[in-house]
This record gives C-alpha cells, sequence and structure tokens, in this order.
C-alpha cells in the first residue's frame, strides 16, 4: 500500500511532536508540519491527509486542497458520511490513531487506482473517438459524388447524408459519365464500424466497377460477385442501383431489398418497389434489372433511414412523405420537414434527381459591369426596386446576392482573396473588372435566380460533402451552408461559373 | 439599414441588404475593444456568412458574442447552422 503524504496543522507543539513521532515510527506516511492553515494553503503541496484541531477547520478548505483528507481532532467524534473528513477524539490513543490513518490510507489508495483506470478508461475513450472521427472522414472522401449540387443539362441533383453516428452504415456513389447518371445507395445490415466498413468497402470498388462497365447487368454481376465475397455468413446488404440515360431517358433499376424508389410527375406519385432480395453471401439468384420510360418531375432514391425514422407519437416519417412529396419539388424542403418532424434513428442517404421545369417565366435579366463593391450594392438596389414582395422573400434575396456576389469576388477574380480582406475599407479592386449576368424567373411556386460570371470558376466535385457534419467553424464555404439554409435549391452549372438558386414563393403552396 | 452604437452593444434595425451594410456591422464588432460583444438584430431574418464569419473570428480572438435576435426565422438560422451556444443566442 502506497505510503500517505501528511500535513499537520497545530500551533501546540507538544500534539505535533507526538503525531510526528507516532507517524514515523509507524512508518504511516510522510509527514510536514505547519503552525497555521495560511501556512500550509501558502506551500501549494498536496497532501493525502492533513491533520488538525476541529476549531481550525472550515469548509473552505475543500476548495482549497480539494485532493486532502481531513482528520479532525475534536472534543466530539462526531458520524458523518463527508468520506472527506473523519474524526478522532481529542485524547486519542496510539491505537485509535493508527486505525483511524489505516482506514484513511485505504480510501486513498482505493481513490488512487479508481482515478488512474479512470484515465486509462478516459485515454481509451479518447483514441477510440479520435480513431472514429479520423475513419467517418475518410469514409466521406471514398464516396464518390460528382454529381451533387450540380445542374447537368436538363437536370439537378441533390443529396442529403447523414449518418446516425460517426461513422455509417451507408454509403453512395453517384456518379455522371458519358451522358450516363448511376446513383448507387448502399445500406449495410447493422451500425458500427462493421456496417460503415462493408458500405464503404462496396461504395469504393462499385465506383471502380461503375467507370469500367458501361452495362448495368455487366456492373452488377462483377459488383455483387465481389459483395458475396466480403460479406460475413450472417450479414445482409441491401442497395438501390439506378441508372438514367440522359439522351433517351431510360431508367434502370435493381433494388435489393431497399426502399421504394418513388416519382413524382405533375403532384402525383409513383412507388417502383423492390425487385431484388438483399444480397447474402449465399445469394445464387437471378439478378432482376426493370427499364423504365418515365417523364417526372422528381426521383427520389434514399435508404430507409428516411421513411422509417419516427416522429415523437411513433409515425413513420413515411406518412409525411407521401404527404409532402407531391407539393415541393425539391429535396431541401422534404430535408427540412424531415428534421422538423422525424426523429433521425437510422443512418439516412437520399437523392433526389430534378427536372428543369419549362413553366418558369423571366421577370428580370441584366448584364451588369463591376469593379467594386458599391457597383455590386447598386445592382442590389437595382434589383430591389423591382421586387414586389414581400420582406421575408425579399431578404432571402438580398442574401442569395451577398453570398454570390461576394464569393464571385473572393474566387472569380483574384486568387488568395480573403472574404474578410474584401469587407475591410478602403480596399482597392481596381484590377477587377468583372462581368454577372444575373436572370430572375418565377413559377406559381418558386423563384429561379440565376447568376452568371465570368471569372475562373471553381471545381464544385465534393464542396458540399461535409455540410451535415459539425464542422461549420473549419468550413471554408460557409456561404454556400448559410445559403442551403434559405434555398429551396442550389446547384452550380459550367465549373461553378454559374449559379442556380431557388426559393419558395410566399403565395405559392 | 440602422446601427446603433452604445459601449459594447451594438443594435441593428432595418433588413441587411448590401454587401456594405454586412461591412458596416463588422466595422462596428470589429471597433468594440471589450472581452464582451453583444449584438441585438431587430429585424433581419437572415444573417449573411461574412458577419458569422467574423463573429467566429472575433471568438478566436478571445471575445465573447452575446446575440440577440428577434426574428424567429434567424434563430432557426443560427441553431441550424449549430452556432446557438457558440454566440450565446437568445431572442429579443
Amino acid at each position: 500500500m502506497k505510503k500517505l503524504a501528511i500535513a499537520i496543522v497545530d500551533e501546540n507543539k507538544l500534539l505535533t511532536i507526538r503525531l510526528k513521532l507516532f507517524l514515523i515510527q509507524e512508518e504511516l506516511g510522510s509527514v510536514k508540519t505547519y503552525r497555521s492553515i495560511n501556512e500550509l494553503l501558502e506551500e501549494k503541496t498536496g497532501f493525502d491527509l492533513t491533520i488538525l484541531k476541529e476549531e481550525i477547520f472550515d469548509y473552505s478548505l475543500f476548495e482549497k486542497l480539494p485532493d486532502t483528507i481531513f482528520l479532525l481532532i475534536s472534543d466530539e467524534v462526531k458520524n458523518t458520511e463527508n468520506s472527506k473528513i473523519f474524526y478522532i477524539d481529542t485524547n486519542f490513543t496510539n491505537a485509535e490513531l493508527k486505525q483511524e490513518i489505516s482506514i484513511i490510507s485505504f480510501l486513498k489508495n482505493y481513490e488512487k487506482e479508481v482515478e488512474e483506470k479512470n484515465n486509462k478508461l478516459k485515454e481509451a475513450l479518447a483514441y477510440i473517438t479520435n480513431q472514429e472521427e479520423m475513419a467517418a472522414n475518410k469514409q466521406l472522401n471514398m464516396i464518390f459524388d460528382n454529381m451533387s449540387f450540380k445542374k447537368i443539362e436538363n437536370y439537378y441533383f441533390d443529396n442529403y447524408y447523414s449518418p446516425k453516428d460517426k461513422l455509417s452504415g451507408d454509403s453512395y456513389i453517384a456518379w455522371h459519365i458519358d451522358d450516363k447518371i448511376y446513383i448507387v445507395i448502399i445500406d449495410a445490415m447493422g451500425k458500427g464500424i462493421s456496417a460503415s466498413l462493408t458500405s464503404t468497402l462496396t461504395s469504393g470498388i462499385g465506383n471502380y466497377i461503375l467507370q469500367n462497365n458501361n452495362s448495368l447487368k455487366n456492373f452488377l454481376e462483377n459488383y455483387i460477385e465481389y459483395i458475396k465475397k466480403i460479406l460475413l455468413d450472417d450479414e445482409a446488404l441491401c442497395m438501390t442501383i439506378f441508372k438514367l440515360d440522359l439522351k433517351c431517358n431510360e431508367i434502370e433499376i435493381a433494388n435489393f431489398g431497399m426502399p421504394p424508389i418513388y416519382i413524382k410527375k405533375d403532384y402525383e406519385v409513383e412507388k417502383i418497389l423492390t425487385n431484388n432480395y438483399p444480397i447474402l453471401k449465399s445469394s445464387k439468384r437471378e439478378i432482376v434489372i426493370d427499364t423504365y420510360k418515365k417523364d417526372f418531375d422528381m426521383i427520389l432514391i434514399s435508404s430507409d433511414g428516411l421513411i422509417e425514422s419516427a416522429n415523437k407519437e411513433g409515425i413513420p416519417y413515411f406518412a409525411n412523405l407521401k404527404s409532402i412529396l407531391p407539393k415541393t419539388d425539391f429535396l431541401r424542403e422534404i430535408i427540412k420537414d424531415f428534421k422538423q418532424n422525424a426523429i433521425q434513428d437510422d443512418d439516412t442517404t437520399v437523392y433526389a434527381i430534378i427536372k428543369q421545369q419549362n413553366n418558369y417565366e423571366i421577370i428580370y435579366e441584366k448584364s451588369f459591369f463591376f469593379s467594386s463593391k458599391k457597383d455590386l450594392d447598386n445592382i442590389i438596389h437595382e434589383i430591389d426596386v423591382k421586387l414586389n414582395e414581400d420582406e421575408t422573400t425579399k431578404q432571402k434575396f438580398y442574401l442569395i446576392f451577398q453570398e454570390i456576389f461576394l464569393n464571385i469576388f473572393e474566387h472569380a477574380y483574384r486568387k488568395n482573396y480573403d472574404k474578410q480582406e474584401i469587407l475591410q475599407k478602403n480596399q482597392d479592386f481596381s484590377d477587377i473588372k468583372g462581368e454577372i449576368h444575373i436572370k430572375i424567373c418565377k413559377n406559381e411556386e418558386y423563384f429561379n435566380i440565376i447568376i452568371k460570371d465570368q471569372g475562373r470558376g471553381f471545381d464544385v466535385t465534393n464542396i458540399l460533402k461535409l455540410e451535415n457534419r459539425n464542422n461549420f467553424k473549419r468550413f471554408h464555404r460557409r456561404g454556400l451552408l448559410v445559403l442551403l439554409n434559405i434555398v429551396c435549391g442550389l446547384f452550380f452549372e459550367d465549373n461553378g461559373r454559374i449559379v442556380h438558386t431557388f426559393i419558395r414563393r410566399k403565395n405559392g403552396n | 439599414m440602422e446601427i446603433k452604437q452604445n459601449g459594447n452593444t451594438i443594435e441593428i434595425t432595418g433588413t441587411i441588404k448590401t454587401i456594405s451594410d454586412s461591412e458596416k456591422i463588422i466595422d462596428a464588432v470589429n471597433s468594440i475593444k471589450d472581452d464582451i460583444i453583444r449584438i441585438k438584430i431587430h429585424d433581419s431574418y437572415v444573417l449573411p456568412s461574412s458577419i458569422i464569419g467574423n463573429l467566429l473570428r472575433s471568438i478566436d480572438n478571445g471575445k465573447q458574442i452575446v446575440l440577440g435576435v428577434k426574428s424567429e426565422l434567424l434563430e432557426e438560422l443560427i441553431k441550424d447552422l449549430k452556432l446557438d451556444k457558440a454566440f450565446n443566442l437568445y431572442r429579443v
């Protein structure tokens, strides 16, 4: 047993000498003596045990000396439940003192053991948390998505990927190659490291095979053979493979035990149900691929996290989805409703393909040249005069213009230009001579604001992959995240030089 | 938009419409030497990212931000960005 570090506080030298001699003789610990509490506090040494008369003790000492146990010499030995205070009679015998110190020594040693174990546990937890964070980041890096937040031909592509915990059992591929769109959503059985490993590995290899196979059947045969090899005996994998040929609007679907694919057209929603069983190690069934030629306004592909997460009454979000889907053209509106009404209890991945609508009329269109912030402000003032909308809608317009204009300043015309620097007074922007083209369209429900610049553009791929992570502070594209909170849709075209934003009109449904 | 500054408190009324409006708010925030910066936003439903970035930078520089907002929409925006605790957000 480890010996105690003991402090004795007493003005009476006789008591001090008696105590010190006894403690040293009995080898009960190392001893230091003090004439007063202040003298002890000044030294700031950590003691396991402090022996003092009750009359000089006060409860503020708990805070000042948090690691010590107090043995109070008192005329009246009291019972206390406070494990930091022990009493001994003023006329104590050596045997009584030895007994009290043995108990305190046992307690202190036990306390130290627990503390050491706690520290080791904390270290282990910190290690696991750090590893999980790194693995989650790697998992995000391994998601192959060159379509999200983009407008490609007449389609807008939007996604929502939200792991329940750090690591996700969901993964996805969203790949645009040779006029074809491939969307693969994978949901590995279970949660945690094993499920995330399965889903991430399969999305990684899936992407590799995908890029080397134009036929969905060839892709699937190769892909599923690989998946079967890595599955454990009692594991299952659900996934949806969706292909859209942009040239002929042909859709091919192989759905292995995933939720239905929702196809919305003119306020009507059709469900395309799963056409294959989940994939098992022992699966030997023929793969079914169904082909459709369908006109649509929006196609929604999701993992079960979206439809099975329940609201406070326990009703799955599926019920909400049925009612909201016919009323919206955009995934963001569904996700906003999902966040408000459902308690996410599983990894959730949703992908939306939104077809450009032809019922928008142009209400404003103009090109502007600018070489200063004032020029940009003047554009906002000019458009503001023409907007006959309520205050909330107008403020959304202002925010869209501010965020996109500053992004154009920041990225389009100068390198390494910091947004905070742009906002500093007396900055010289004489080297910037830019052009912005603005088009505002509306239909019955939405405004579509299209802003085009002539700058360098930027790589849109993956820019918003981390939107659902709690890393806003480190995120460099805060403007886009702020915009995503107020718009129904945000899409880039022509390497980011064209930005399409959609906001709902107040008088829309 | 109008900014009133009284000691370490900035009150913003009207709409944050232009880049110059954001610039004025940032200048006002940066001019406060106190450790605590109190901001009250009365009418705006939105908060541009340049202002949010500046407030985060102030926090990094050891300042404490206390942000009062009147609009429920703005409160929701700040909460969605998970900045309510960082900005000590409250409803005016």
